[in-house]
């Protein structure tokens, strides 16, 4: 991992393109100021990773779990 | 509605309803229009008009790989439908329209989501939510912090992620008192 010191009001450049500003810092909170492409995906690390779990279990989805469901829906509406 | 949407409308509720078969989707296939052949796990070989595809320029989140998907109907019907990745033969989702199982999911999109997506308005764009499909015990769950909004025009599709109070990643869809809809969280 690439270690850098910032202070407040200073920034990195990632590529040509993406800008992270140091907006404030208080306390245990840094505000970050993102300039990026629209097509970048920014996203909070932990809502990310959650996103990212959720997804892996949801491709272990089975047919015939799906199958179970249908029948299940199926049977109620009778 | 424009044409384009309608038509990727009525192609999930032909896909939903069971209607398009492996049949239909061969016979699709040998239309002048140009075709796509792939092998699944689920569906075993399929072949499907190209421009039925849907592009993911940033795959789905944790599957950035997988780029191309194309919806294929559960085969005993119900509100489900599959996205299939075209590139990797294990890789599906079961997905579904928020609609049917929740009252009033609002998706707040962000310009840059929508640029991103070259839509001018969520309202042109489709939304459609990641389900996930647990056995024992089972287990029906949506993925409403992490919706799917799809360019029907384009057909160019991405996950967002979304910071919605009362959005979960496993928000329960109870299946065995389904009568009607229900509230999906607090806010929805």
């Amino acid at each position: 991992m690439l270690v850098l010191t910032r202070e407040k009001e200073e920034a990195i450049m990632i590529g040509n393109q993406i800008e992270v500003k140091v907006l404030e810092i208080k306390g245990d909170r840094v505000r970050l100021g993102i300039i990026a492409p629209p097509e970048v995906p920014i996203h909070r690390m932990e809502v990310y990773l959650a996103i990212k779990k959720a997804n892996l279990e949801a491709a272990e989805s089975k047919s015939e779990g799906v199958d179970e469901v249908v029948r299940i829906l199926k049977n109620k509406e009778k | 509605m424009s044409q384009a949407e309608e038509t990727l409308v009525q192609e999930i509720r032909r896909v939903r309803e069971g209607l398009l078969k492996s049949s239909e989707v061969e016979a699709a296939g040998k239309e002048s229009r140009p075709a796509i052949r792939f092998s699944t796990l689920r569906f075993g070989e399929v072949e499907i008009a190209a421009d039925k595809v849907i592009r993911f320029p940033w795959g789905l989140i944790g599957f950035g790989e997988a780029q191309r998907f194309v919806m294929i109907d559960h085969p005993t019907g119900g509100p489900f439908v599959w996205l299939q990745a075209v590139d990797c033969p294990n890789l599906a989702f079961v997905i579904a329209d928020p609609a049917d199982f929740f009252d009033n999911y609002q998706v707040p999109v962000t310009p840059e989501e929508l640029q991103s997506l070259r839509l001018k308005e969520v309202k042109d764009g489709l939304v459609l939510v990641v389900v996930a499909v647990q056995r024992e015990p089972r287990m029906l769950t949506a993925n409403l912090q992490g919706p799917i909004l799809v360019n029907p025009d384009e057909r160019i599709g991405r996950q967002l992620v979304l910071q919605v109070p009362g959005y979960t990643t496993r928000h329960p869809i109870s299946i065995e008192k389904r009568s009607g809809k229900e509230a999906g969280g607090p806010e929805c």
